[in-house]
C-alpha cells in the first residue's frame, strides 16, 4: 500500500493526466432551478477541472452510467460488433470516476452480483462494466441521513477502488489530501511517474484522522437496526403495519430513481428494437395485469416490496448482504422527507414483539 | 404582518390538544419533525393513535401540501393543518363536491409567513385560510397582500416562440417522468391521469424530449381554472425543474381576463362552467400582434 500527501494544486494536477490518460467523470456543483446539485458529468476540456466539487455527496452515482435510464438493447448489433472486437462494446479508453463514495461503491457490488451471474448474465451491463477504474472518497462530513454504518458498510475503503482519497477540510497544504493506493495496484506509466514525485504520508497519521472522524460519525446518528438481515418475510409481511410509516408517500418513484441500489426495469419497444428503461415499484403501473388487476393495489403494499426486496429478498439471495446501502438519498429527495428509516424501525419492532404488533389492518 | 413559525406552532399545540378533548375525528394531518432525519414531514395518525403534542411544528419548511392527503381517505372525519394555498384546495375539493364538508376539521394558518425557497409565496394573493374551524395566528389585513401583480411575467412572454420553445425544451430534458409535480398538486386528483393510460398511451414509454413537452404541457392544459398557485409542484421536483411558470401564467391570465382565482369559495363556480357576455376572448388563436 502506497500512501501519498497532496495540496489542492497538485490534486489538480493528478487529475490533469488522469484526463489525458482516461474518460474522467466526477462531480460537479450545479444549480438547477431552485436546487444546488451536486451531480457526475464526464469531463470534457482540462479546465474544468478545478470546478470538481467533492465536498458534498454527489446525488447521481455511477449507476448512471453503467445502468443508464434508457438503453438500446440491439442484440444484432451488439453480436456483430462483439464477434470483430472480440471485446463487445468497449469502449477504447478507460473510464476512471473519481470522487465516488463507499456506499455508492458497495452498490456497484450489488449491481455485479445481480448482472454478472453467470446464470443470467446481462451482456449489456457486463459491456458498461468493462474497463472502470473507481476511485473512492471521503471526507469529515457525514453525508445527510446516511446510515451505511447499520449496514456494515465501512466509510472509507471498498474493494472496488483500488486508491481512494481523503480530503481533510480543515487542513491546509499537503496535509489536505490523503491518497491511498492499495498494494500492487499500478495505474498507468504516467500516472505513476507523477506520484513517484508525490510526497509519502505516514500511515499511523492517516489512520489516527480516520478513526477521529468515525468517532464523530458515530455520535451522529440514533438509528439502529437490532434484527439480522434478512428480516424474516413470513413474520412480517402481514404482521407490520406498513400504511401507518408509510402515510405519507407519494408514489412518485424519486426514492427509487435515486437510489444507487434500485436496477428493476421496464421493456418497451421502438420500432423493431427492444429498449429498457428504469421503472419503479412506487408505480401502479409497476405491477398492472393486463386484465386490469393490480396485486398492489395500494401504497403501502408497494412500500412494502419496496422495504422487504432490500431487507428480505435480496439478503436471502445474496449472502445476507442488503440490497440498501444506507446513502440516505431516497430520504433527502423524497418530496415529502418520508424516511425509509422510520419503516426500517416498524418492521424491527414487530420482529422484537414476536410479530404480534399489529392485527388491524 | 405574517405571524411568527414559532407563534403558529404554539397555536397549533393548544388548538390541537382542545381538538382531541372536544372532537369526534379518525385521523390528524399535521405537519412535525422526522424522528431520525430531523426534516419536517407530514404527521399522518389516527385518533387512537399515540401522538407527541410538541412533535408538532410549522416551520417554513413545512412545503408539503397536507389538503393532497386528504383525498386518500375521503369517508373519513379528518383534522388537517391547512396554510391558506392549503385551504384554497380544500375549498376547490368541496366545490367539486369531492369532499364533503362535514367530513373535515379545518385547522387554517392566519397571516402565513411563507415556505423557504417557494417563489409561489413571493407572489401569494392569499395569506389567510378561506375556509377554517380554527386558526392559528393573527389574522392579515388583507391590503397587505392583496398587491398589484401586473408586472409578473411569465413563459417568457417578452420572447418570440423558438426561444421559448428551446427554453422549456431544454428545462425539460431534467425531466425524469417521476411525475412527482402531479403527485404533489393538491388540484390534480383525476382517478385515472393520462400518464397511467395504456390504452390510449398518450405518453410512450422512455425518455426523450417529445414525452417530457408531452408530459407537462397536458399537465399544464388541465390547470387552468384549478391551479391555486402553491408552488408545491416545483418544490417536489427532485430535478428542480421550473414548470411553475406554465401554470402560474394560466393563474393569473384567468384572474386579470376573468377575475377568476380558484377555490375562494366552497360555493365557487368553476372558470368553465361560468360565462358572462362581457368576457373578453383572448383565445390562443389570436395571431401575435393582432
Amino acid at each position: 500500500m502506497r500512501l501519498k500527501k497532496l495540496n489542492s494544486e497538485e490534486l489538480i494536477e493528478l487529475l490533469e493526466i488522469f484526463f489525458a490518460e482516461y474518460d474522467l467523470i466526477a462531480p460537479f456543483k450545479v444549480e438547477q432551478g431552485r436546487l444546488n446539485r451536486v451531480l457526475f458529468r464526464k469531463i470534457r476540456q482540462n479546465n474544468e477541472i478545478p470546478s470538481i466539487y467533492l465536498k458534498e455527496m454527489p446525488e447521481t452515482t455511477p449507476k448512471n452510467f453503467i445502468l443508464p435510464r434508457d438503453e438500446r438493447l440491439d442484440f444484432e448489433r451488439f453480436n456483430s460488433e462483439r464477434e470483430e472486437n472480440e471485446n463487445s462494446l468497449a469502449r477504447a479508453k478507460t473510464r476512471l470516476f473519481f470522487g465516488v463514495r463507499s456506499c455508492d461503491l458497495a452498490a456497484i457490488e450489488l449491481f455485479d452480483d445481480v448482472f454478472l451471474d453467470e446464470d443470467y448474465l446481462d451482456p449489456f451491463y457486463e459491456s458498461r462494466r468493462e474497463k472502470n477504474i473507481f476511485i473512492g472518497y471521503s471526507n469529515q462530513i457525514l453525508p445527510p441521513n446516511n446510515f451505511q454504518k447499520e449496514l456494515e458498510i465501512g466509510y472509507f475503503d471498498h474493494q472496488l477502488a483500488p486508491a481512494f482519497i481523503y480530503e481533510d477540510l480543515e487542513a491546509r497544504g499537503r496535509e489536505h489530501y490523503w491518497l491511498k493506493i492499495k498494494a500492487g495496484y499500478q495505474f498507468s506509466k504516467d500516472v505513476e511517474a507523477h506520484l513517484d514525485n508525490l510526497e509519502t504520508g505516514e500511515i499511523g497519521n492517516l489512520e489516527k484522522l480516520l478513526n477521529d472522524w468515525e468517532d464523530k460519525f458515530t455520535g451522529e446518528t440514533d438509528f439502529e437496526i437490532k434484527n439480522k438481515l434478512p428480516f424474516p418475510e413470513k413474520e412480517v409481511f402481514n404482521q407490520v403495519d406498513w400504511q401507518e410509516p408509510t402515510a405519507s408517500c407519494l408514489g412518485c418513484g424519486v426514492c427509487t430513481y435515486y437510489c444507487p441500489t434500485c436496477f428493476c426495469f421496464d421493456f418497451f419497444w421502438d420500432g423493431s428494437i427492444k429498449n429498457r428503461a428504469w421503472d419503479s415499484c412506487m408505480f401502479s403501473l409497476f405491477t398492472e395485469h393486463a386484465s386490469g388487476h393490480n396485486p398492489r393495489e395500494e401504497q403501502h403494499q408497494r412500500w412494502r416490496q419496496r422495504l422487504l426486496h432490500k431487507f428480505s429478498y435480496h439478503p436471502q439471495n445474496y449472502n445476507d448482504k442488503p440490497g440498501c446501502v444506507g446513502c440516505g438519498r431516497c430520504i433527502y429527495k423524497c418530496p415529502v422527507n418520508l424516511d425509509i428509516r422510520n419503516v426500517i424501525n416498524a418492521v424491527d419492532k414487530t420482529i422484537d414483539k414476536g410479530g404480534q404488533a399489529s392485527e388491524k389492518r | 404582518m405574517t405571524n411568527s413559525y414559532k407563534e403558529i406552532t404554539e397555536d397549533l399545540q393548544d388548538i390541537i390538544e382542545q381538538i382531541y378533548k372536544q372532537e369526534e375525528f379518525d385521523r390528524l394531518l399535521a405537519y412535525g419533525r422526522g424522528l431520525f432525519s430531523g426534516l419536517i414531514e407530514p404527521v399522518i395518525v389516527d385518533k387512537e393513535a399515540e401522538l407527541d403534542l410538541d412533535r408538532l411544528e410549522f416551520t417554513d419548511e413545512a412545503y408539503q401540501m397536507l389538503s393532497k392527503y386528504l383525498l386518500k381517505n375521503r369517508e373519513l372525519k379528518q383534522v388537517v393543518v391547512a396554510k391558506p394555498c392549503d385551504t384554497r384546495a380544500i375549498a376547490f375539493y368541496i366545490s367539486e363536491n369531492i369532499i364533503a364538508r362535514d367530513n373535515l376539521i379545518v385547522v387554517g394558518i392566519n397571516g402565513c409567513p411563507g415556505i423557504k425557497d417557494n417563489t409561489a409565496c413571493d407572489e401569494c394573493d392569499s395569506k389567510n385560510p378561506v375556509i377554517a374551524d380554527y386558526t392559528a395566528g393573527n389574522l392579515m389585513p388583507e391590503d397587505e397582500f392583496a398587491k398589484d401583480k401586473s408586472d409578473l411575467k411569465y413563459l417568457l412572454s417578452e420572447e418570440n416562440q423558438v426561444t421559448r420553445k428551446n427554453h422549456y425544451t431544454k428545462e425539460f430534458m431534467r425531466c425524469t417522468q417521476c411525475y412527482a409535480c402531479r403527485d404533489a398538486c393538491p388540484v390534480c386528483y383525476c382517478d385515472h391521469c393520462f400518464v397511467e393510460s395504456n390504452q390510449p398511451v398518450w405518453l410512450e414509454a422512455g425518455s426523450g424530449p417529445e414525452e417530457d413537452m408531452v408530459f407537462h404541457l397536458m399537465r399544464t392544459m388541465h390547470m387552468p381554472g384549478r391551479c391555486v398557485n402553491c408552488g408545491a409542484c416545483e418544490m417536489a421536483c427532485p430535478e428542480g425543474i421550473e414548470m411553475r411558470s406554465l401554470t402560474s401564467h394560466l393563474y393569473h391570465q384567468a384572474r386579470e381576463y376573468f377575475d377568476f382565482r380558484p377555490g375562494l369559495a366552497v360555493d365557487q363556480k368553476s372558470l368553465f362552467s361560468d360565462y358572462n357576455e362581457e368576457d373578453p376572448e383572448p383565445g390562443f388563436l389570436q395571431q401575435e400582434g393582432d
